[in-house]
């Protein structure tokens, strides 16, 4: 009889609930409190921002991952929680620079941005033709516009975010709106306006 | 306001909150309607960047941090005793606590074994996700992979002893080996194998920055599955 036979006729019973349940993280330290906070506000937005900057799920999760722990061993230079958005976004761009720097990245050669197939998101949702205008748009353009539309931050923050000044954030913006305005066709009817039609 | 004025902040801020936007898009129909085109594409365009988030990303993230803040801990602990060293002499050396002390590891291991009874269920699983999880794991503990292991059926997060732990299935050449990893408690010095006459084998030694217990059948050869994992990490 072997161990794992013996194992099933009952030697023990029931399963180890302390074994299944997720780590709890209950700690009275400030520290402990402001990441765990810190983690609950960012963490959605930053991966799917982490999503369409690496374009593979398993790297965008170890960046995210190796940013939130970048952010833990600093977060005592974070003073103002209106900031911390932004400022976890920051971290996350130089960590990115770094592994792409280091060779560590495996990612699709940006000058083949035009021919690369974007994956089709999970839920199902989005337009195609907008997916694809997104992919052929020069990143320096399209980066300002995806913190602005996925993140939800302002001119003065993206500026923060990726160290230009305002007024080249706000041109690249305009540049980002109108070229996929031109790749879309000017006069082009989006998803939502077709689905509130007849 | 004029409709250039308007038009250009749509481009470059379109949830301006400033009250002449306001006041030109409700007096400019076409400007209304530039702006309504645009609104849509953004929101389309919102739609597509909102991927699914995995389930349990947050808890490998604070799972990640936890294990970080673990050995902080342990380095400024050990950093501190050997302040107090310096400080104090070597008066005090006896009275600090023996790094390598087995009987921490020893109570950790009778724990991992009980954790491996009380799941008897996935000593027949075969999870098919298990060897990327089994990488995402190493990279979480803070090794690296050299090369997956063969025959990984399970690989999961676990608490034993209140310490955190990998839980990893492989197949051995008697039936599947268990194992049991942590870095949550004190180094030891070499292995101690044990064999419950018949019923199964237990190993105990340090691997990396920590110490893993395995569980096979009896007759397993627990020594050559430790060389098989280690061969396949750099911790």
């Amino acid at each position: 009889m072997t161990f794992v036979t013996r194992l099933w006729q009952g030697k023990h019973s029931g399963r180890n609930e302390s074994g299944e349940q997720a780590v709890s993280m209950t700690m009275s330290d400030n520290r402990q409190a402001k990441f765990d906070a810190l983690v609950d506000i960012v963490h959605v937005d930053l991966y799917r921002y982490a999503h369409w900057r690496c374009r593979d799920r398993l790297l965008a999760e170890d960046l995210v991952q190796e940013t939130l722990l970048r952010a833990w061993k600093n977060i005592g230079q974070l003073k103002s929680a209106q900031a911390a958005k932004a400022w976890v976004f920051m971290i996350f761009r130089r960590e990115f620079a770094r592994q792409l720097e280091r060779g560590r990245l495996d990612l699709v050669d940006m000058a083949l941005v035009g021919e690369y197939e974007l994956p089709s998101t999970a839920s199902g949702s989005g337009d195609l033709a907008l997916r694809e205008a997104l992919a052929r748009l020069d990143s320096k353009y399209s980066e300002p516009l995806v913190l602005q539309v996925l993140g939800g931050f302002s001119c003065s923050e993206i500026a923060g975010i990726t160290n230009l000044s305002e007024t080249a954030v706000m041109t690249r913006l305009f540049r980002a709106r109108k070229q996929l305005r031109e790749l879309l066709g000017d006069d082009s009817v989006s998803a939502r306006d077709v689905s509130t039609v007849g | 306001m004029n409709c250039l004025r308007f038009r250009q902040l749509c481009l470059t801020d379109p949830r301006c909150a400033d009250q002449e936007f306001d006041t030109h898009r409700a007096q400019c129909a076409e400007c209304q309607a530039f702006r309504a085109r645009l609104k849509a594409i953004d929101d389309d365009l919102k739609d597509t960047l909102e991927v699914d988030v995995p389930e349990d990303l947050r808890a490998r993230i604070m799972l990640k941090q936890a294990i970080e803040r673990e050995r902080y801990r342990r380095h400024n602990l050990m950093a501190l005793a050997a302040s107090l060293l310096i400080i104090i002499g070597g008066g005090l050396l006896w009275g600090l606590p023996y790094l390598g002390d087995h009987r921490e590891a020893l109570s950790f291991q009778t724990a991992a074994v009980e954790y491996i009874h009380s799941r008897p269920e996935l000593l027949t699983v075969e999870d098919l996700d298990a060897p990327a999880d089994f990488n995402r794991m190493i990279s979480d503990i803070g090794a690296r992979m050299i090369s997956t292991p063969a025959g990984i059926r399970v690989a999961e997060f676990c608490r034993v002893q209140d310490r955190t732990a990998a839980h990893w299935i492989l197949d051995g050449e008697a039936g599947p080996v268990s194992v049991i990893y942590t870095r949550d408690v004190s180094p030891i010095a070499r292995r101690r194998s044990h064999d419950r006459g018949g019923d199964y084998t237990t190993l105990l030694a340090p691997i990396g920055q920590g110490a893993v217990v395995l569980v096979g059948e009896t007759g397993e050869n627990l020594d050559a599955m430790i060389e098989r994992i280690g061969s396949s990490v750099a911790w």
